[in-house]
């Protein structure tokens, strides 16, 4: 039990470093951390169907700049509880919406006290020349953020295989079927933000194309990618250089 | 300065190494500012031994940064090979201030690109093509999702060191001049805007399951909406989101707000139970 809830925080804070340690490259997502947690709490095959199933779900949850939000505490939490303690897979996702809001709200403080205190102390080590110092804070954030997760979802684990099913079971249906709907609508969120880095009105068209391509023909994510690509290679050749504009 | 001081393989793996931990500092003054300055550490130290030539180095670089994480190795491979040139240089013949300038120049198209390419096109590929089969239980589906994402960043991240230390910066302002840079920049967002129209019907979901009957003759609502359109709600929602983020609400209290909006809809029977 104890060590099941220290391997289970190793993968929290592995997840959430994975973006200050190990490059962002878009792993620290549902897919691969429910796939860790089921390897080392030994159901490597609901891990995946977990990590997959909440994947399509966050599809949209990106981290783009500051945005808070996040997918590692649910995604990590929810597969232990399904794998260790009877959870249903749609038991453990509606779980995770929940966990993943409070994570973005911690989240959110640690940055603050992180920015503040090693934005000082790299000024600070700057002024003496101390590049020992720079070298820790520069990867600093991390080990915050690393204990703060390990901590808490450690210990979230082992409150939850026994309190957390009462703790959903006493939730009125009304919120828990309410969270369940909300969940549905969330992901729309992830669509917004991804639309501020990207929209424009001149090329509004291609946003439209986008939507309609899945909802009157049925193409799947894949075809649409492909679709983008084509028409970007269209524009890129069409389209002359400023230069040769006259 | 006799001998020209050259920055050898050594200092540049190191500093390639440590532009994966670009994110090590995120501070909302700086972003990634810190942490672009400790991976060039190993550079500056190398190409200024004395503490005061080191200092000025450090105080160039303590400044804000922030971009696509897989971009960070080509910008770092240029501002190296700008700082080795200024080392280099007779005094008063190249201005530092240039390092800088090159660096800001940069981290904005990269972000556009990188983003609409990296968050936008190739992690949605792989969710398209990993999830569905993760899902079903497949492990195959969780080696493809880490394949598509980590070949094309470690390509990107490996290609773009080298390119950036040498000639980068040419090849960037030849780039810039001629336009292409622009290009390619629009063409991603078109690539991006494409994918993002498409993640709309795929992801988000209005559950209405609202039915009344009258007189005999019932009224299902989603079929009413879905004879207008289908998707409609969602396309709305993501819309009316949008608008919202535009003008400046935090994405948390959006959360909270569409969080409240389910219950609600939930309870006066609007949305399902169960």
């Amino acid at each position: 039990m104890i060590l099941q809830a220290i391997l289970v925080g190793l993968v929290a804070g592995y997840g959430r470093i994975e973006q200050s340690w190990f490059g962002q490259q878009m792993i620290a997502r549902p897919i691969w951390l429910c796939t860790l947690v089921g390897l080392l709490l030994g159901d490597l095959k609901q891990g995946v169907i977990i990590g997959g199933t909440l994947e399509l779900i966050w599809a949209g949850v990106v981290q783009i700049g500051a945005a808070p939000t996040e997918v590692v505490s649910g995604s990590v939490l929810a597969s232990a509880l399904v794998i260790t303690s009877g959870l249903t897979v749609e038991e453990g996702v509606a779980l995770a919406i929940p966990v993943a809001l409070l994570a973005s709200v911690m989240n959110t403080f640690i940055s603050s006290v992180n920015s503040a205190v090693l934005s000082s102390l790299t000024n600070k080590a700057v002024e003496n020349c101390d590049t020992k110092m720079i070298w820790w804070t520069g990867i600093g954030g991390g080990i915050i953020y690393f204990i703060v997760y390990f901590v808490v979802i450690a210990l979230g684990f082992m409150a939850g295989s026994v309190a957390i099913q009462a703790v959903i079971d006493s939730i009125p249906g009304v919120v828990r079927y309410g969270l369940t709907n909300a969940s549905k609508l969330l992901p729309a969120i992830g669509i917004g933000i991804l639309l501020k880095f990207t929209f424009d009105w001149k090329y509004a068209g291609f946003f439209a194309l986008g939507f309609l391509l899945p909802t009157y023909l049925g193409m799947g994510t894949m075809g649409v990618a492909l679709t983008g690509l084509v028409c970007a290679y269209i524009y890129y050749q069409f389209k002359p250089r400023a230069e040769e504009d006259d | 300065m006799t001998n020209p001081v050259q920055l050898s393989k050594k200092e540049l793996n190191k500093v390639f190494w440590r532009s994966y931990q670009a994110l090590g500092c995120y501070t909302y003054d700086k972003q990634q500012g810190i942490s672009y300055m400790r991976a060039l550490l190993p550079a500056l130290q190398k190409l200024y031994p004395d503490p005061e030539d080191l200092k000025e180095a450090l105080i160039r670089h303590n400044v804000m940064f922030n971009t696509t994480c897989a971009f960070v190795p080509f910008c770092l491979g240029i501002t190296c090979a700008m700082e080795e040139e200024y080392a280099n240089a007779p005094e008063g013949t190249f201005d530092p201030q240039s390092i800088s300038s090159v660096k800001i120049a940069l981290m904005g198209p990269l972000a556009g690109i990188g983003d609409s390419f990296f968050w936008g096109t190739f992690r949605v590929i792989a969710c398209g093509i990993g999830a569905p089969l993760a899902a079903a239980g497949n492990l195959l589906g969780v080696v493809l999702y880490l394949l598509l994402n980590l070949l094309p960043s470690t390509l990107t991240r490996v290609y773009g060191f080298k390119l950036g230390y040498q000639g980068g910066r040419e090849f960037l302002a030849k780039i810039q001049a001629d336009g292409t840079l622009e290009k390619v920049t629009e063409a991603a967002k078109i690539l991006g805007l494409v994918v993002i129209g498409g993640l709309v019907p795929a992801i988000v979901a209005v559950p209405v399951s609202l039915e009344l009957n009258m007189g005999g003759g019932s009224f299902i609502l989603a079929d009413v909406l879905n004879s207008i359109m289908p998707n409609l709600l969602p396309l709305i929602l993501s819309v009316v989101v949008y608008h919202y983020i535009q003008k400046g609400v935090s994405v948390n209290k959006l959360l909270f707000l569409l969080l409240g909006l389910g219950i609600l809809l939930t309870a006066v029977g609007f949305f399902p139970m169960g």
